[in-house]
């Protein structure tokens, strides 16, 4: 029994790669998956500190490439949730420190004891790129419906196709206000343009910064747009038929005034 | 100034900015020394020393960092 491998990716940094790897991971440990989440950005770690596990590290990937730990001693388990372990990245290291060979022994290494393992690939398509997809039997790319995040993803999209295969799209902070402005890409211009199969859209949502700075992501709020927007995107990778539903606006000031005095 | 802002001083509660400080300080201040395992031990290791000369410390294993040996 061998779980499945999972890197997220999008070539332009900053569009949620490592928010959209934290939250898919959360959704399926809610869903009672065991979820190993390993962050492959080298040097610039993050996932930790969305995730709130900085204060836990002990460990990292490069020592357990290394030899000089146990993968068991550097998984850093979320007490909130014991099927997630975090793997995490070292933060003095560079890129080139390990090997797409590797990288592959490790995943394969996680699978045996995962049901998923989700891969954060760090930004760009140079040797942190080639080692997190290394081990990925598939690819989520992320990007936001912005000019040169959908270029990016475009060139990450066809180096996948090389290796991988055919990756799913998210389309990441959809604001439908400006959406029905007509001064936002829709869903269906992206797809157009990038011809790939989509696996979610997530509203942009200040629920998300928020979160970040708390260490909580976003799908442990119940209350939250994006974050009910993850959980569906952890259910279709489950295998579930949920439906993309149209996003709706992010509500006019009523709308948010009633969800200060009654949600909060 | 915004409504988030008006309920926050209404109510007295507190945003999460001042965690996301707090918490970034801590991060950098351990990304900045670039510590390596051995060191980060070492260093625990002296702290428990220097303090047990002063006050006796209850040295459960729940307590000690986790990787020590």
């Amino acid at each position: 029994m061998s779980g499945h491998a999972i890197v997220i990716t999008s070539g332009k940094g900053g569009v949620g790669k490592t928010t959209t790897t934290a939250n898919i991971g959360l959704g399926l440990a809610k869903h009672g998956r065991k979820v190993a989440l390993v962050d492959a950005d080298i040097g610039l770690r993050n996932l930790d500190i969305i995730m709130g596990l900085e204060n836990r590290i002990v460990y990292h990937l490069v020592d357990v490439v290394r030899g000089r730990c146990q993968l068991r001693q550097a998984l850093v388990k979320d007490k909130r949730f014991p099927h997630l372990s975090m793997l995490p990245a070292s933060q003095i290291d560079q890129k080139e420190s390990i090997t797409p060979e590797q990288m592959r022994d490790l995943t394969t290494q996680l699978k045996e004891s995962f049901d998923f393992v989700l891969i954060d690939c760090p930004a760009g398509i140079e040797q942190g790129f080639r080692n997190a997809v290394a081990g990925a039997d598939e690819a989520i790319v992320v990007t936001t419906p912005d000019v040169s995040p959908v270029r990016d993803a475009d060139r990450v999209i066809g180096l996948l196709q090389q290796s991988l295969g055919e990756p799913q799209l998210i389309i990441n902070r959809m604001d439908m206000d400006m959406v029905k402005r007509g001064e936002m890409l829709n869903q269906q211009d992206v797809l157009d343009i990038l011809a790939v199969r989509l696996l979610g859209l997530v509203p942009d949502d200040e629920e998300v910064i928020i979160a970040g700075n708390r260490g909580t992501p976003v799908i442990l709020n119940d209350h939250s747009r994006s974050g009910k927007a993850y959980d569906r995107i952890a259910r279709r990778l489950l295998g579930e038929d949920v439906p993309i539903p149209e996003l709706d606006g992010t509500g006019g000031r009523m709308h948010r005034l009633g969800k200060m005095f009654f949600w909060r | 100034m915004s409504w988030g802002t008006i309920v926050q001083r209404l109510f007295g509660t507190k945003g999460s900015k001042d965690e996301a400080k707090g918490r970034l300080q801590i991060v950098l201040a351990y990304d900045r020394l670039g510590l390596s395992v051995e060191q980060i031990e070492a260093l625990h290791k002296d702290i428990l020393e220097t303090i047990s000369r002063h006050i006796s410390i209850d040295t459960d294993p729940g307590l000690t960092l986790k990787g020590k040996k």
